[in-house]
Protein backbone atom coordinates (compact mmCIF):
# COMPACT_ATOMS: atom_id res chain seq x y z
CA UNK A 1 0.00 0.00 0.00
CA UNK A 2 3.13 2.21 0.64
CA UNK A 3 6.55 1.75 -0.68
CA UNK A 4 9.30 4.60 -0.38
CA UNK A 5 12.32 4.02 -1.63
CA UNK A 6 15.72 5.93 -1.21
CA UNK A 7 13.47 9.05 0.23
CA UNK A 8 15.47 12.13 0.54
CA UNK A 9 14.14 15.60 1.67
CA UNK A 10 15.92 19.09 2.08
CA UNK A 11 14.28 21.55 3.18
CA UNK A 12 14.54 25.22 1.42
CA UNK A 13 17.52 27.30 3.14
CA UNK A 14 18.48 23.94 4.54
CA UNK A 15 22.04 22.82 5.12
CA UNK A 16 21.29 18.95 5.61
CA UNK A 17 18.85 16.68 4.50
CA UNK A 18 15.68 16.39 6.70
CA UNK A 19 15.45 12.87 5.19
CA UNK A 20 18.37 10.61 4.12
CA UNK A 21 17.72 7.73 1.62
CA UNK A 22 15.10 5.79 4.09
CA UNK A 23 13.55 2.78 2.41
CA UNK A 24 10.31 0.85 3.26
CA UNK A 25 7.03 -0.75 2.61
CA UNK A 26 3.68 -0.68 4.30
CA UNK A 27 1.27 -3.67 3.49
CA UNK A 28 -2.60 -3.37 3.66
CA UNK A 29 -4.15 -4.24 6.89
CA UNK A 30 -0.72 -3.29 8.34
CA UNK A 31 0.09 -1.21 11.29
CA UNK A 32 3.47 0.28 10.89
CA UNK A 33 5.00 2.56 13.44
CA UNK A 34 7.16 5.25 12.84
CA UNK A 35 9.66 6.26 15.91
CA UNK A 36 11.80 8.56 16.87
CA UNK A 37 12.70 12.10 18.75
CA UNK A 38 11.18 15.51 17.80
CA UNK A 39 13.15 16.61 14.76
CA UNK A 40 14.55 12.92 13.43
CA UNK A 41 12.27 13.16 10.15
CA UNK A 42 8.83 11.65 11.43
CA UNK A 43 6.36 14.51 10.52
CA UNK A 44 8.74 15.20 6.95
CA UNK A 45 8.21 11.53 5.94
CA UNK A 46 4.22 11.93 6.63
CA UNK A 47 4.18 14.87 4.73
CA UNK A 48 5.93 13.51 2.02
CA UNK A 49 3.37 10.76 2.22
CA UNK A 50 0.33 12.47 2.22
CA UNK A 51 1.37 14.44 -0.81
CA UNK A 52 1.69 17.54 1.16
CA UNK A 53 5.13 17.76 0.43
CA UNK A 54 7.01 18.32 -3.09
CA UNK A 55 10.50 18.35 -4.44
CA UNK A 56 11.56 15.20 -2.62
CA UNK A 57 14.35 12.71 -4.10
CA UNK A 58 13.66 9.10 -4.60
CA UNK A 59 10.44 7.49 -4.87
CA UNK A 60 7.03 7.72 -2.30
CA UNK A 61 4.43 5.72 -3.71
CA UNK A 62 1.09 5.69 -1.45
CA UNK A 63 -1.70 3.58 -2.51
CA UNK A 64 -0.37 3.20 -6.21
CA UNK A 65 0.17 7.14 -6.54
CA UNK A 66 3.43 8.77 -6.54
CA UNK A 67 3.43 11.52 -3.64
CA UNK A 68 4.17 13.90 -5.85
CA UNK A 69 1.58 13.71 -8.10
CA UNK A 70 -1.50 13.39 -5.48
CA UNK A 71 -4.66 14.27 -6.40
CA UNK A 72 -7.72 14.83 -4.89
CA UNK A 73 -9.37 10.93 -5.65
CA UNK A 74 -6.07 10.08 -3.47
CA UNK A 75 -7.20 12.78 -0.96
CA UNK A 76 -9.87 11.03 -0.42
CA UNK A 77 -8.31 7.85 -0.18
CA UNK A 78 -6.30 8.62 2.70
CA UNK A 79 -7.62 9.58 6.39
CA UNK A 80 -5.38 12.03 8.73
CA UNK A 81 -5.42 12.64 12.70
CA UNK A 82 -3.19 15.58 12.99
CA UNK A 83 -0.92 15.31 16.77
CA UNK A 84 -2.64 18.75 17.43
CA UNK A 85 -6.10 18.37 16.70
CA UNK A 86 -7.65 21.15 15.20
CA UNK A 87 -11.34 22.04 14.71
CA UNK A 88 -14.12 24.70 14.22
CA UNK A 89 -14.16 25.63 17.61
CA UNK A 90 -17.77 27.40 16.68
CA UNK A 91 -18.89 24.57 15.49
CA UNK A 92 -20.10 21.07 17.61
CA UNK A 93 -18.30 18.05 17.51
CA UNK A 94 -21.22 16.38 15.57
CA UNK A 95 -21.23 19.28 13.20
CA UNK A 96 -17.29 19.38 12.18
CA UNK A 97 -17.53 15.64 11.60
CA UNK A 98 -20.39 16.12 9.39
CA UNK A 99 -18.45 19.26 7.29
CA UNK A 100 -15.26 17.08 6.73
CA UNK A 101 -16.96 13.89 6.15
CA UNK A 102 -19.20 15.58 3.52
CA UNK A 103 -15.48 16.19 1.37
CA UNK A 104 -15.15 12.35 0.87
CA UNK A 105 -17.07 10.57 -1.90
CA UNK A 106 -18.33 6.97 -1.41
CA UNK A 107 -19.82 4.86 1.89
CA UNK A 108 -19.02 6.32 5.60
CA UNK A 109 -19.30 5.98 9.11
CA UNK A 110 -22.75 6.55 11.15
CA UNK A 111 -21.55 9.31 12.55
CA UNK A 112 -23.36 8.88 15.20
CA UNK A 113 -22.54 5.51 16.23
CA UNK A 114 -18.49 6.58 15.71
CA UNK A 115 -19.13 9.26 18.16
CA UNK A 116 -20.89 7.45 20.84
CA UNK A 117 -17.90 4.89 20.35
CA UNK A 118 -15.38 7.15 20.97
CA UNK A 119 -17.33 8.21 24.21
CA UNK A 120 -18.30 11.52 22.47
CA UNK A 121 -22.45 10.93 21.96
CA UNK A 122 -23.27 12.95 24.62
CA UNK A 123 -20.47 15.82 23.67
CA UNK A 124 -21.58 15.30 20.13
CA UNK A 125 -24.08 18.83 19.84
CA UNK A 126 -21.82 20.58 22.30
CA UNK A 127 -19.34 23.03 20.49
CA UNK A 128 -15.69 21.70 20.33
CA UNK A 129 -14.63 25.26 22.07
CA UNK A 130 -15.70 23.48 25.08
CA UNK A 131 -14.22 20.46 24.79
CA UNK A 132 -11.48 18.95 26.66
CA UNK A 133 -8.05 17.75 25.09
CA UNK A 134 -8.86 14.14 25.20
CA UNK A 135 -12.13 14.56 23.45
CA UNK A 136 -10.61 16.69 20.58
CA UNK A 137 -8.53 14.08 20.26
CA UNK A 138 -11.16 11.09 19.93
CA UNK A 139 -12.81 14.01 17.66
CA UNK A 140 -9.64 14.02 15.80
CA UNK A 141 -9.38 10.15 15.10
CA UNK A 142 -13.08 10.28 14.45
CA UNK A 143 -12.63 12.88 11.50
CA UNK A 144 -9.65 10.31 10.03
CA UNK A 145 -12.13 7.26 10.11
CA UNK A 146 -15.16 8.21 9.16
CA UNK A 147 -14.74 7.99 5.41
CA UNK A 148 -13.79 4.83 5.88
CA UNK A 149 -9.94 5.69 4.55
CA UNK A 150 -7.44 2.89 2.78
CA UNK A 151 -4.29 4.49 4.26
CA UNK A 152 -4.46 6.22 7.80
CA UNK A 153 -1.70 8.91 8.83
CA UNK A 154 -1.87 8.94 12.55
CA UNK A 155 0.45 11.37 14.67
CA UNK A 156 0.14 10.48 18.46
CA UNK A 157 -3.55 9.04 18.62
CA UNK A 158 -3.42 8.29 21.97
CA UNK A 159 -1.71 11.18 23.17
CA UNK A 160 -3.63 12.83 26.37
CA UNK A 161 -5.79 10.52 26.26
CA UNK A 162 -7.25 7.93 29.63
CA UNK A 163 -6.55 4.47 29.92
CA UNK A 164 -9.69 3.39 29.05
CA UNK A 165 -9.97 6.14 26.03
CA UNK A 166 -6.65 4.82 24.93
CA UNK A 167 -7.66 1.08 24.57
CA UNK A 168 -11.12 2.18 22.70
CA UNK A 169 -8.77 4.11 20.32
CA UNK A 170 -6.50 1.26 20.19
CA UNK A 171 -9.24 -1.31 19.24
CA UNK A 172 -10.64 0.92 16.50
CA UNK A 173 -7.16 1.21 15.00
CA UNK A 174 -6.97 -2.23 15.05
CA UNK A 175 -10.20 -3.07 13.43
CA UNK A 176 -9.85 -0.55 11.14
CA UNK A 177 -6.42 -2.57 9.81
CA UNK A 178 -8.25 -5.99 10.09
CA UNK A 179 -10.64 -4.77 7.13
CA UNK A 180 -7.58 -3.93 5.11
CA UNK A 181 -6.69 0.13 5.80
CA UNK A 182 -2.53 0.42 5.97
CA UNK A 183 -2.18 2.12 8.78
CA UNK A 184 0.92 4.80 9.15
CA UNK A 185 1.43 5.53 13.24
CA UNK A 186 3.79 7.94 14.23
CA UNK A 187 4.54 8.28 17.78
CA UNK A 188 6.68 8.84 21.03
CA UNK A 189 4.53 6.25 22.75
CA UNK A 190 6.54 3.39 23.27
CA UNK A 191 3.79 1.56 24.75
CA UNK A 192 1.22 2.51 21.98
CA UNK A 193 3.51 1.08 19.54
CA UNK A 194 4.43 -1.87 20.80
CA UNK A 195 0.63 -2.65 21.19
CA UNK A 196 -0.65 -1.67 18.40
CA UNK A 197 2.26 -2.30 15.35
CA UNK A 198 3.35 -4.75 13.18
CA UNK A 199 6.60 -3.61 12.27
CA UNK A 200 8.01 -0.22 13.82
CA UNK A 201 10.74 1.49 11.97
CA UNK A 202 13.08 3.86 14.07
CA UNK A 203 14.15 6.92 12.38
CA UNK A 204 17.11 8.87 13.66
CA UNK A 205 18.77 11.67 12.00
CA UNK A 206 16.48 11.14 9.44
CA UNK A 207 17.68 7.51 8.59
CA UNK A 208 15.81 4.03 9.70
CA UNK A 209 18.46 2.92 12.68
CA UNK A 210 16.08 -0.51 12.36
CA UNK A 211 12.59 -1.74 11.13
CA UNK A 212 11.42 -5.34 12.31
CA UNK A 213 8.36 -6.40 14.17
CA UNK A 214 8.56 -5.11 17.60
CA UNK A 215 8.50 -8.58 19.73
CA UNK A 216 10.72 -9.78 17.04
CA UNK A 217 13.31 -6.56 18.04
CA UNK A 218 12.26 -7.00 21.91
CA UNK A 219 13.77 -10.95 21.79
CA UNK A 220 16.93 -9.82 19.76
CA UNK A 221 17.59 -7.34 22.04
CA UNK A 222 16.87 -8.50 25.60
CA UNK A 223 18.04 -10.92 27.63
CA UNK A 224 17.08 -14.87 27.35
CA UNK A 225 16.92 -15.07 31.17
CA UNK A 226 14.15 -14.66 34.15
CA UNK A 227 14.33 -13.07 37.57
CA UNK A 228 12.97 -14.43 40.61
CA UNK A 229 12.12 -12.13 43.16
CA UNK A 230 10.90 -12.95 46.82
CA UNK A 231 9.46 -10.13 49.43
CA UNK A 232 11.59 -8.95 52.23
CA UNK A 233 10.32 -12.00 55.22
CA UNK A 234 8.28 -10.90 57.53
CA UNK A 235 10.00 -9.62 60.61
CA UNK A 236 12.47 -8.73 58.99
CA UNK A 237 14.23 -5.44 60.94
CA UNK A 238 13.76 -2.37 59.41
CA UNK A 239 16.50 -1.08 56.92
CA UNK A 240 17.24 -4.40 55.96
CA UNK A 241 17.38 -4.58 52.55
CA UNK A 242 15.07 -6.90 50.38
CA UNK A 243 15.79 -10.04 48.84
CA UNK A 244 17.75 -9.42 45.70
CA UNK A 245 16.38 -10.77 42.86
CA UNK A 246 18.11 -14.23 41.41
CA UNK A 247 18.80 -14.73 37.59
CA UNK A 248 18.35 -17.73 35.44
CA UNK A 249 19.32 -18.21 32.03
CA UNK A 250 16.46 -19.66 29.89
CA UNK A 251 18.59 -22.11 28.06
CA UNK A 252 17.55 -25.84 30.35
CA UNK A 253 15.37 -23.55 32.71
CA UNK A 254 12.62 -26.30 33.01
CA UNK A 255 15.79 -28.60 34.38
CA UNK A 256 17.95 -26.12 36.47
CA UNK A 257 17.69 -27.02 40.25
CA UNK A 258 18.75 -23.96 41.27
CA UNK A 259 15.83 -22.12 39.99
CA UNK A 260 13.34 -24.65 41.32
CA UNK A 261 15.16 -24.20 44.34
CA UNK A 262 13.92 -20.73 44.34
CA UNK A 263 11.06 -20.83 43.04
CA UNK A 264 10.13 -23.42 46.06
CA UNK A 265 11.37 -20.50 48.90
CA UNK A 266 8.60 -19.05 51.07
CA UNK A 267 7.57 -15.23 49.53
CA UNK A 268 7.95 -15.69 46.29
CA UNK A 269 5.94 -12.51 44.19
CA UNK A 270 7.58 -12.73 40.54
CA UNK A 271 8.96 -14.51 38.12
CA UNK A 272 9.89 -11.99 35.13
CA UNK A 273 11.30 -12.28 31.96
CA UNK A 274 14.08 -10.05 30.66
CA UNK A 275 12.47 -9.00 27.79
CA UNK A 276 14.07 -5.43 25.78
CA UNK A 277 11.84 -2.70 26.03
CA UNK A 278 11.04 -0.45 22.71
CA UNK A 279 12.89 2.63 24.61
CA UNK A 280 15.76 0.73 25.71
CA UNK A 281 16.27 -0.67 22.19
CA UNK A 282 15.71 2.64 20.58
CA UNK A 283 18.53 3.84 23.36
CA UNK A 284 20.86 0.94 22.10
CA UNK A 285 20.49 1.49 18.25
CA UNK A 286 21.04 5.10 18.38
CA UNK A 287 22.30 6.42 21.79
CA UNK A 288 19.30 8.77 21.94
CA UNK A 289 16.23 9.28 24.39
CA UNK A 290 12.94 9.12 22.77
CA UNK A 291 11.28 11.75 24.22
CA UNK B 1 -18.30 20.72 -6.87
CA UNK B 2 -20.76 22.88 -6.16
CA UNK B 3 -21.93 19.57 -3.41
CA UNK B 4 -18.59 20.17 -1.47
CA UNK B 5 -18.29 23.87 -1.59
CA UNK B 6 -22.26 23.80 -0.03
CA UNK B 7 -21.35 22.26 3.56
CA UNK B 8 -17.73 25.09 3.35
CA UNK B 9 -20.37 27.74 3.05
CA UNK B 10 -23.13 26.53 5.22
CA UNK B 11 -19.83 26.07 7.97
CA UNK B 12 -18.93 29.46 7.50
CA UNK B 13 -22.17 31.49 7.82
CA UNK B 14 -22.99 29.08 10.75
CA UNK B 15 -19.66 30.52 12.45
CA UNK B 16 -20.36 34.08 11.61
CA UNK B 17 -23.58 33.62 13.28
CA UNK B 18 -22.35 32.48 16.19
CA UNK B 19 -19.82 35.06 16.81
CA UNK B 20 -21.07 38.05 18.15
CA UNK B 21 -18.97 40.89 16.46
CA UNK B 22 -18.68 39.09 12.99
CA UNK B 23 -22.17 38.64 12.95
CA UNK B 24 -23.02 42.55 12.88
CA UNK B 25 -20.52 43.11 10.47
CA UNK B 26 -22.25 41.91 7.47
CA UNK B 27 -25.03 44.63 8.07
CA UNK B 28 -22.92 47.33 8.93
CA UNK B 29 -22.47 49.03 5.39
CA UNK B 30 -26.56 49.08 5.19
CA UNK B 31 -26.40 50.80 8.66
CA UNK B 32 -23.42 52.96 7.70
CA UNK B 33 -26.09 54.00 4.36
CA UNK B 34 -28.94 54.44 6.52
CA UNK B 35 -27.28 56.46 8.74
CA UNK B 36 -25.94 58.49 6.03
CA UNK B 37 -29.16 58.98 3.73
CA UNK B 38 -30.84 60.59 6.73
CA UNK B 39 -27.81 62.79 8.06
CA UNK B 40 -26.37 63.62 4.38
CA UNK B 41 -29.65 66.28 3.58
CA UNK B 42 -29.42 67.55 6.72
CA UNK B 43 -25.32 68.50 6.72
CA UNK B 44 -25.82 69.06 3.13
CA UNK B 45 -28.55 72.19 4.14
CA UNK B 46 -26.10 72.97 7.09
CA UNK B 47 -23.17 73.54 4.72
CA UNK B 48 -24.80 75.27 1.84
CA UNK B 49 -26.31 77.74 4.15
CA UNK B 50 -23.32 78.27 6.44
CA UNK B 51 -20.54 77.94 4.01
CA UNK B 52 -21.65 77.82 0.84
CA UNK B 53 -20.77 74.43 0.21
CA UNK B 54 -23.10 72.19 -1.96
CA UNK B 55 -22.05 69.28 -0.44
CA UNK B 56 -24.57 67.26 -3.15
CA UNK B 57 -22.54 68.14 -5.95
CA UNK B 58 -20.36 65.44 -4.74
CA UNK B 59 -23.23 62.82 -4.08
CA UNK B 60 -21.96 60.74 -6.82
CA UNK B 61 -18.58 59.95 -5.31
CA UNK B 62 -20.01 59.70 -1.61
CA UNK B 63 -22.75 57.08 -3.60
CA UNK B 64 -19.71 55.31 -5.23
CA UNK B 65 -17.82 54.64 -1.47
CA UNK B 66 -21.02 53.74 -0.31
CA UNK B 67 -21.25 50.74 -3.06
CA UNK B 68 -17.30 49.74 -2.21
CA UNK B 69 -18.35 49.71 1.77
CA UNK B 70 -19.44 45.89 1.68
CA UNK B 71 -16.38 44.63 0.35
CA UNK B 72 -14.33 45.78 2.76
CA UNK B 73 -16.42 45.05 5.62
CA UNK B 74 -17.36 41.23 4.06
CA UNK B 75 -13.17 41.00 3.86
CA UNK B 76 -13.51 41.86 7.06
CA UNK B 77 -15.12 39.00 8.18
CA UNK B 78 -13.33 36.44 5.83
CA UNK B 79 -10.09 37.53 6.96
CA UNK B 80 -11.30 37.24 10.69
CA UNK B 81 -12.16 33.63 9.41
CA UNK B 82 -8.96 33.11 8.08
CA UNK B 83 -6.89 34.18 11.07
CA UNK B 84 -9.43 31.98 13.74
CA UNK B 85 -8.31 28.79 10.89
CA UNK B 86 -4.50 29.63 10.97
CA UNK B 87 -4.19 29.69 14.75
CA UNK B 88 -6.24 26.97 15.15
CA UNK B 89 -4.42 24.99 12.82
CA UNK B 90 -7.23 23.80 10.23
CA UNK B 91 -6.09 25.92 7.81
CA UNK B 92 -3.31 23.07 7.41
CA UNK B 93 -5.40 20.64 8.06
CA UNK B 94 -7.36 21.19 4.67
CA UNK B 95 -4.81 20.37 2.78
CA UNK B 96 -4.63 16.54 3.62
CA UNK B 97 -8.40 16.37 2.25
CA UNK B 98 -9.97 16.53 -1.58
CA UNK B 99 -10.79 19.82 -1.34
CA UNK B 100 -7.61 20.62 -1.01
CA UNK B 101 -6.31 24.44 0.70
CA UNK B 102 -7.68 26.09 -2.71
CA UNK B 103 -10.93 24.77 -2.78
CA UNK B 104 -11.18 25.47 1.26
CA UNK B 105 -9.91 29.40 0.55
CA UNK B 106 -12.21 29.65 -2.86
CA UNK B 107 -15.39 28.39 -0.86
CA UNK B 108 -14.61 31.12 1.72
CA UNK B 109 -13.72 34.33 -0.28
CA UNK B 110 -16.19 33.60 -3.21
CA UNK B 111 -18.96 33.37 -0.70
CA UNK B 112 -18.10 36.52 1.21
CA UNK B 113 -17.37 38.16 -2.37
CA UNK B 114 -20.65 37.09 -4.05
CA UNK B 115 -22.17 38.13 -0.89
CA UNK B 116 -20.82 41.79 -1.19
CA UNK B 117 -22.66 42.58 -4.56
CA UNK B 118 -25.79 42.53 -3.94
CA UNK B 119 -24.84 43.71 -0.29
CA UNK B 120 -23.18 47.11 -2.71
CA UNK B 121 -26.52 47.38 -4.52
CA UNK B 122 -28.65 47.64 -1.73
CA UNK B 123 -26.39 50.38 0.21
CA UNK B 124 -27.01 51.98 -3.41
CA UNK B 125 -30.46 51.82 -3.08
CA UNK B 126 -30.42 52.96 0.63
CA UNK B 127 -28.26 55.78 -0.03
CA UNK B 128 -30.10 57.35 -2.70
CA UNK B 129 -29.19 60.45 -3.79
CA UNK B 130 -28.41 59.95 -7.32
CA UNK B 131 -30.69 57.83 -9.41
CA UNK B 132 -30.12 54.50 -9.95
CA UNK B 133 -27.93 53.50 -13.19
CA UNK B 134 -27.89 49.60 -12.83
CA UNK B 135 -25.28 48.95 -14.89
CA UNK B 136 -22.53 51.29 -13.51
CA UNK B 137 -23.66 50.42 -9.98
CA UNK B 138 -23.14 46.47 -10.71
CA UNK B 139 -20.00 47.29 -11.82
CA UNK B 140 -18.65 49.07 -8.89
CA UNK B 141 -20.50 46.78 -6.44
CA UNK B 142 -18.14 43.57 -8.61
CA UNK B 143 -14.91 45.89 -8.41
CA UNK B 144 -15.97 46.39 -4.63
CA UNK B 145 -16.44 42.54 -4.11
CA UNK B 146 -13.01 42.22 -5.71
CA UNK B 147 -11.84 44.26 -2.17
CA UNK B 148 -12.93 40.38 -0.10
CA UNK B 149 -10.12 38.83 -1.10
CA UNK B 150 -7.27 41.66 -0.34
CA UNK B 151 -9.01 42.53 2.62
CA UNK B 152 -8.87 39.07 3.91
CA UNK B 153 -5.63 38.05 2.82
CA UNK B 154 -3.89 40.73 4.10
CA UNK B 155 -5.06 40.06 7.60
CA UNK B 156 -4.51 36.50 7.70
CA UNK B 157 -0.57 36.97 6.32
CA UNK B 158 0.09 40.06 8.34
CA UNK B 159 -2.18 40.04 11.67
CA UNK B 160 -0.44 38.10 14.65
CA UNK B 161 -4.48 37.64 16.07
CA UNK B 162 -7.18 38.91 15.72
CA UNK B 163 -6.37 42.03 18.16
CA UNK B 164 -3.84 42.77 15.95
CA UNK B 165 -5.81 42.22 13.10
CA UNK B 166 -7.94 44.94 14.05
CA UNK B 167 -5.58 47.41 14.25
CA UNK B 168 -4.81 46.61 10.77
CA UNK B 169 -8.07 46.76 9.35
CA UNK B 170 -8.06 50.72 11.45
CA UNK B 171 -5.07 51.19 8.82
CA UNK B 172 -6.70 49.33 6.17
CA UNK B 173 -9.79 51.88 6.13
CA UNK B 174 -7.69 54.73 4.88
CA UNK B 175 -8.13 52.43 1.65
CA UNK B 176 -11.87 53.12 1.33
CA UNK B 177 -11.22 56.69 1.31
CA UNK B 178 -8.96 56.75 -1.67
CA UNK B 179 -11.66 57.24 -4.41
CA UNK B 180 -11.19 60.71 -3.12
CA UNK B 181 -8.06 61.05 -4.52
CA UNK B 182 -9.17 61.37 -8.14
CA UNK B 183 -10.20 64.69 -6.86
CA UNK B 184 -6.78 65.93 -5.86
CA UNK B 185 -4.75 67.96 -8.75
CA UNK B 186 -2.34 65.96 -10.99
CA UNK B 187 0.88 64.44 -9.29
CA UNK B 188 -0.54 64.64 -6.15
CA UNK B 189 -3.71 62.35 -7.06
CA UNK B 190 -1.17 60.05 -8.55
CA UNK B 191 -0.76 58.41 -4.85
CA UNK B 192 -3.74 56.91 -5.11
CA UNK B 193 -2.61 54.99 -8.73
CA UNK B 194 -1.54 51.82 -7.39
CA UNK B 195 -5.21 51.65 -5.15
CA UNK B 196 -7.44 49.80 -7.00
CA UNK B 197 -10.73 51.17 -5.51
CA UNK B 198 -9.04 55.16 -6.42
CA UNK B 199 -9.66 53.32 -10.52
CA UNK B 200 -13.34 52.29 -9.78
CA UNK B 201 -13.93 55.61 -8.46
CA UNK B 202 -12.34 57.46 -11.37
CA UNK B 203 -14.38 55.05 -13.67
CA UNK B 204 -17.37 55.55 -11.59
CA UNK B 205 -17.10 59.71 -12.24
CA UNK B 206 -15.90 59.18 -15.69
CA UNK B 207 -19.40 57.45 -16.46
CA UNK B 208 -21.50 60.04 -15.79
CA UNK B 209 -22.30 61.70 -18.64
CA UNK B 210 -20.61 65.16 -18.99
CA UNK B 211 -19.79 65.42 -14.95
CA UNK B 212 -23.03 67.06 -14.47
CA UNK B 213 -21.35 67.32 -10.83
CA UNK B 214 -18.37 69.62 -12.84
CA UNK B 215 -15.87 67.79 -10.60
CA UNK B 216 -11.91 68.55 -11.65
CA UNK B 217 -10.95 64.63 -11.77
CA UNK B 218 -7.48 64.47 -11.32
CA UNK B 219 -7.24 61.70 -14.32
CA UNK B 220 -9.28 62.33 -17.34
CA UNK B 221 -10.67 59.34 -19.47
CA UNK B 222 -11.84 60.36 -23.40
CA UNK B 223 -14.04 58.55 -25.13
CA UNK B 224 -15.08 54.92 -23.50
CA UNK B 225 -12.49 56.09 -20.26
CA UNK B 226 -15.02 54.56 -17.58
CA UNK B 227 -14.25 51.34 -19.08
CA UNK B 228 -10.33 51.49 -18.87
CA UNK B 229 -10.84 52.55 -15.37
CA UNK B 230 -12.43 49.59 -14.62
CA UNK B 231 -10.07 47.45 -16.28
CA UNK B 232 -7.34 49.05 -14.55
CA UNK B 233 -9.17 48.39 -11.27
CA UNK B 234 -9.88 45.04 -12.20
CA UNK B 235 -6.04 44.12 -12.51
CA UNK B 236 -4.87 46.10 -9.11
CA UNK B 237 -7.41 43.84 -7.36
CA UNK B 238 -6.08 40.96 -9.05
CA UNK B 239 -2.39 41.77 -8.82
CA UNK B 240 -2.42 42.65 -5.01
CA UNK B 241 -4.58 39.38 -3.97
CA UNK B 242 -2.06 37.43 -5.91
CA UNK B 243 1.10 38.88 -3.77
CA UNK B 244 -0.79 38.73 -0.50
CA UNK B 245 -1.90 35.01 -1.72
CA UNK B 246 1.81 34.48 -1.61
CA UNK B 247 2.32 35.67 1.18
CA UNK B 248 -0.63 34.22 3.13
CA UNK B 249 0.25 30.49 1.69
CA UNK B 250 3.99 31.06 2.95
CA UNK B 251 2.77 32.35 6.59
CA UNK B 252 1.06 28.94 6.71
CA UNK B 253 4.04 26.93 5.85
Amino acid sequence: MIHVEALSYRYPRATVDAVRGISFSVGKGEVFGFLGPSGAGKSTTQKILMGSLAGYRGSAVTGGVEAGRADGSFRASIGVAFEFPCFYQKLTGMENLLLFSSLYPGPKDEPRALLDRLGLGEAADRRVGEYSKGMKMRLNLARALIHRPRMLFLDEPTSGLDPANARTVRELVLERAASGAAVFLTTHDMAAADALCDRVAFLVDGCIAACEAPAALKRRYGRQAVVVEHATPVGTPGGMPAAAPVEFPLAGLADNPAFLAELRKPGLVGVHTLDATLDRIFLELTGKELA
Amino acid sequence: MATRFGPLVAADIRMVARDPLLAIMPFAPLLAATALRLILPLLAGFLLSRLGFDLLAWAGLIRGIIILFPGMFYGMVAGFLLLDDRDDGIAAYWSVTPVRRSGYLLARLGLFSLAAVPAGLACALVLGLAPLRLSEDLVMAILGALQVPVYALFLAAFAANKVEGLSILKALGVLDMAPLAVLLPGSVGRLGWPVPQYWAAAGFLSGLSGHPEGIPLSVQFPGRGSVLAYILSGLLYAVWTAALLRRYLRRLE
